[in-house]
């Protein structure tokens, strides 16, 4: 049995971890096709022998029989007529963006859950489920671009320092630590009445101040390998640095790393969930986890609005911590119940 | 005293000690020997029952009797009043068998205190009778571990044991760990405690030499079984079982080759010197230093082996890695003439396949990660030599020169033995065709008869490849073996140098005197 497929196997064999990546994966993946789940536009149009597709392309309303040369609202009961009469339409499993406002609710919003909004609306008339869907996804390719880059740029530079030490390791040292008790908070309240915050302005921003946390643990991984004999008859051999660092060191490197990524992960993710909570997210109307949090706070009347928030970050931010211990002892040779125990 | 009869261990399935009997009378020695994973150190923690219970099963018929009680049938509570009383232990490493965060006093305070209920004011005095029996200064008393030397340290495991006056000490390799002239001096400490107090003591050792000197009844051992027993001499005059002969013949034997210093020089150093600073002034420059290496004018010859002998701490393995480069030092060192320190980090880089090293241990100095075909691979890589196509077949036929077979190349570094490692380390230096490769301790991780059989290997290389060797090593016996030239190193300084013949025949300076008596 190769190394790699001992590992999967022994990741397997966790079955918090394994279910856990399931379902996660089920949840990641439907909210990335949330276009296709939650649209106030049906997917497919039957209309006079002709298909149309409004969720990829825009038509005027007079392409079905209406009056305006303005693109369909589909919502519209006058449009849905004309369409029946002379075909069909297949809509989405929730008939709402997350940007639709329901304007045909039965008590003012937010209203509680009902048959049309699974999870009720929020204060605007908006569907929670709907919103629920966009959010996670914008939470979670927030989380895992910021682990990703973060982790690549903390990587490089705890690889940096522990390798060659010396000046570089002090001097670099000494900045990380000036560089991290700038109030991140302060900064992005400063960065907020300049720009109007968006998704890449917010991870751009917040990247600035969450590379360090591999840092420390790549750089004393680095310290402790550099000293090792294969890594010093690589030296010997003539092989380059970075050839080294990469093929000799870094693997040593892994299993701390993985250990700490959970924790990135997951601190992303509600970074950014706090800062659309503050107010300080992403820009008014996206649809984001913390907002929906906020909203729950103002409206103690609607808990449907709280709780759903709640039950979404406790469920997710779990399954994404179970993974990744699953992950971590699958790479760790010294855990017990090791299958190849006894060998 | 002290009688075992048919003791067999299991750990799991695995029977690490198979029907293993033997007796120790008062006052006597018994040695016992065998290579790495033959049982030995099984055998000697059975006796004080220090196996993890849970993991541990002794044969039905296993009986280790002490004072004729059979202690594989005593209580926990019954044991732990033999442990160290009655019986104790000195292990191989007085590194990590003390503990570094307490003075030497209060760790043999601890003893007392359990087995003689002896007080920390009253301790005081024992200890200090203790440590002049085992002839070490009582103002160490207040030393931590770190601020003695190994023999120092294994004085102290020593006093420890006999802290509770122990009518049989265990001593396990207790002189691996040590330089020659100092396990010289505790092997007689031992034997002198022996006349004394009339202790008995079983020896366990890879070192058919010390076991021939100390013992009176030797037991030879190999995987898990005693192959071989009797009074020491008889065993080493007419060994019966084969592999008894095979270990004594595995004690290396002389070169034959003299000294020629007409053949090409290939590395030369010139006054190197390699300074460490140990205190820096504010602004980080040194104030006062340590000199690791002094002067050290060295040549290697073509064809030829310069030996480099020295205790731990001599300055040997720094002289390594400043010819290596891989040091800062003064001085120059030049390859055929070209002086190193001047060239440019890439040119340097390509020079580098023409000197390669080959280090102590085979265990640390291979990728667990990597097959041995990448290992060997990686310097061909480095520069470029050929294509993929002939880098595999490069790779054969190192491995076939170091006598490996051709399958290895797939293997994993933690699937081979001790030995085989030793060789793909050595197969990764000649890929590369140098001109000079630096054995590093090359043999000393290994058990004896492993070691003769790498060191003809390196005699093979050398006559077949015209290398040159730079060999650094504390054993005497090994740079018999294969020097031509030898210089005796001393706390960084080179203190007598001369060509084999001449410097084994007539040592000039003390210390070298020293290290041919202590073989």
């Amino acid at each position: 049995m190769t190394p790699h497929s001992r590992k999967i196997l022994k990741f397997k064999q966790n079955k918090r971890a394994y279910w856990s990546t399931v379902l996660f994966a089920i949840i990641f993946l439907t909210t990335l096709f949330a276009e296709l789940i939650a649209n106030e536009k049906p997917l497919i149009i039957f209309f006079q022998g002709d298909i149309y597709t409004p969720v990829f392309t825009d038509y005027p309303e007079t392409v079905f029989g209406g009056e305006f040369e303005t693109i369909a609202d589909y919502k519209d009961p006058y449009v849905r007529e004309l369409i029946s009469k002379n075909g069909w339409a297949i809509w989405p499993l929730i008939e709402y963006h997350y940007q639709t406002i329901n304007l045909a609710l039965k008590s003012p919003a937010p209203s509680p859950p009902d048959t049309h909004n699974i999870l009720g609306t929020d204060d605007q008339g908006r569907d929670v489920l709907a919103r629920l869907i966009y959010g996670i996804r914008i939470s979670v390719l927030f989380g895992l671009s910021l682990t990703v880059l973060s982790s690549i740029i903390g990587i490089i530079a705890g690889a940096i320092q522990g390798y060659y030490g010396g000046w570089i390791d002090l001097a670099f040292q000494r900045f990380i630590e000036i560089w991290f008790s700038l109030p991140t908070l302060y900064m992005l309240i400063i960065l907020a009445s300049l720009v109007e915050p968006n998704f890449w302005w917010l991870l751009g921003f917040l990247l600035l101040f969450s590379w360090s946390s591999l840092v420390g643990v790549v750089r004393a991984e680095f310290l402790r390998t550099r000293q090792l004999g294969y890594v010093k008859a690589a030296h010997a051999l003539g092989v380059k640095d970075h050839i080294i660092m990469w093929r000799h060191i870094l693997p040593n490197a892994v299993v701390a790393t993985v250990t700490m990524l959970p924790f990135i992960l997951t601190g992303s993710i509600t970074t950014l969930t706090s800062l659309d909570f503050l107010g300080f997210g992403l820009p008014p109307g996206s649809p984001s986890l913390g907002e929906l949090l906020a909203q729950g706070k103002a409206n103690l009347q609607a808990p449907w609005l709280g709780l759903t928030a709640f039950f979404t970050l406790a469920i997710l931010l779990s399954l994404l911590i179970f993974i990744f211990e699953g992950i971590r002892d699958a790479l760790d040779p010294h855990m017990k119940g090791d299958i190849n125990a006894g060998n | 005293m002290l009688e075992i009869k048919n003791l067999t261990v299991k750990f799991g399935s695995f029977k690490a000690v198979k029907n293993v009997s033997f007796s120790i009378k008062k006052g006597q020695v018994v040695g016992i020997v065998g290579e790495s994973g033959s049982g030995k150190t099984v055998t000697a923690l059975s006796i004080l029952q220090l196996h993890h219970p849970k993991s541990v099963s002794y044969g039905t018929k296993s009986a280790i009797s002490f004072n004729d009680k059979n202690i594989l049938k005593m209580r926990d509570a019954d044991i732990r009043k033999i442990r160290g009383k009655k019986i104790s232990f000195i292990f191989q490493e007085p590194m990590t068998s003390l503990n570094p965060l307490h003075k030497i006093e209060k760790q043999i305070a601890e003893a007392l205190s359990i087995h003689k209920n002896i007080q920390h004011h009253t301790a005081k005095k024992e200890i200090r009778k203790l440590f002049k029996k085992v002839n070490l200064n009582p103002d160490k008393m207040s030393a931590y571990p770190h601020q003695l030397s190994g023999g120092q340290r294994q004085r102290v495991m020593i006093a420890m044991a006999l802290a509770c006056d122990p009518d049989l000490l265990i001593a396990d390799e207790p002189t691996t760990a040590l330089d020659v002239t100092t396990a010289k001096t505790i092997l007689e400490l031992l034997e002198k405690l022996r006349k004394e107090q009339g202790l008995s003591i079983l020896m366990i050792s890879h070192d058919l030499n010390l076991i021939r000197k100390h013992c009176h009844d030797i037991h030879v051992m190999k995987d898990g079984e005693i192959v071989e027993s009797g009074k020491c001499d008889s065993v080493f005059k007419n060994p019966k079982h084969d592999y008894t002969k095979h270990l004594l013949n595995s004690l290396p034997t002389t070169l034959k080759d003299r000294f020629n210093p007409k053949k090409e020089t290939i590395l030369e150093s010139k006054k190197l010197t390699v300074k460490f600073p140990i205190k820096k002034s504010l602004f980080g420059r040194p104030r006062t230093h340590l000199t690791a290496v002094k002067d050290v004018s060295l040549k290697s010859y073509s064809g030829q082996t310069v030996g480099i002998v020295g205790e731990s701490g001599s300055g040997k393995t720094t002289l390594a890695m400043s010819l290596l480069q891989l040091q800062k030092y003064e001085g120059t060192v030049s390859f055929m003439g070209k002086v190193l320190h001047k060239m440019s980090d890439k040119d340097l880089r390509e020079k580098r396949a023409n000197f390669q090293i080959v280090f102590q241990d085979p265990f640390s100095s291979l990728n667990p990660r990597l097959s041995v075909g990448e290992i060997i691979s990686e310097g061909l890589k480095a520069h470029n030599f050929a294509t993929d196509n002939s880098h595999q077949k490069k790779v054969q036929k190192a491995l076939e020169d170091v006598q490996l077979p051709i399958n290895f190349i797939n293997r994993y570094p933690h699937e081979l033995s001790g030995g085989q490692r030793q060789r793909v380390a050595i197969a990764r230096a000649i890929v590369l065709n140098p001109k000079v490769i630096i054995l590093d301790e090359p043999t000393s991780a290994l058990d004896v008869s492993v070691q003769i059989q790498v060191l003809d290997l390196l005699k093979t290389l050398q006559r077949d490849l015209d290398l040159s060797y730079i060999l650094i090593s504390h054993d005497m016996n090994v740079i018999q073996a294969m020097s031509h030239y030898v210089m005796v190193m001393k706390d960084g300084k080179i203190v007598e140098e001369a060509p084999r013949a001449k410097l084994f025949k007539n040592p000039k300076s003390p210390y070298t005197k020293t290290l041919l008596e202590a073989v």
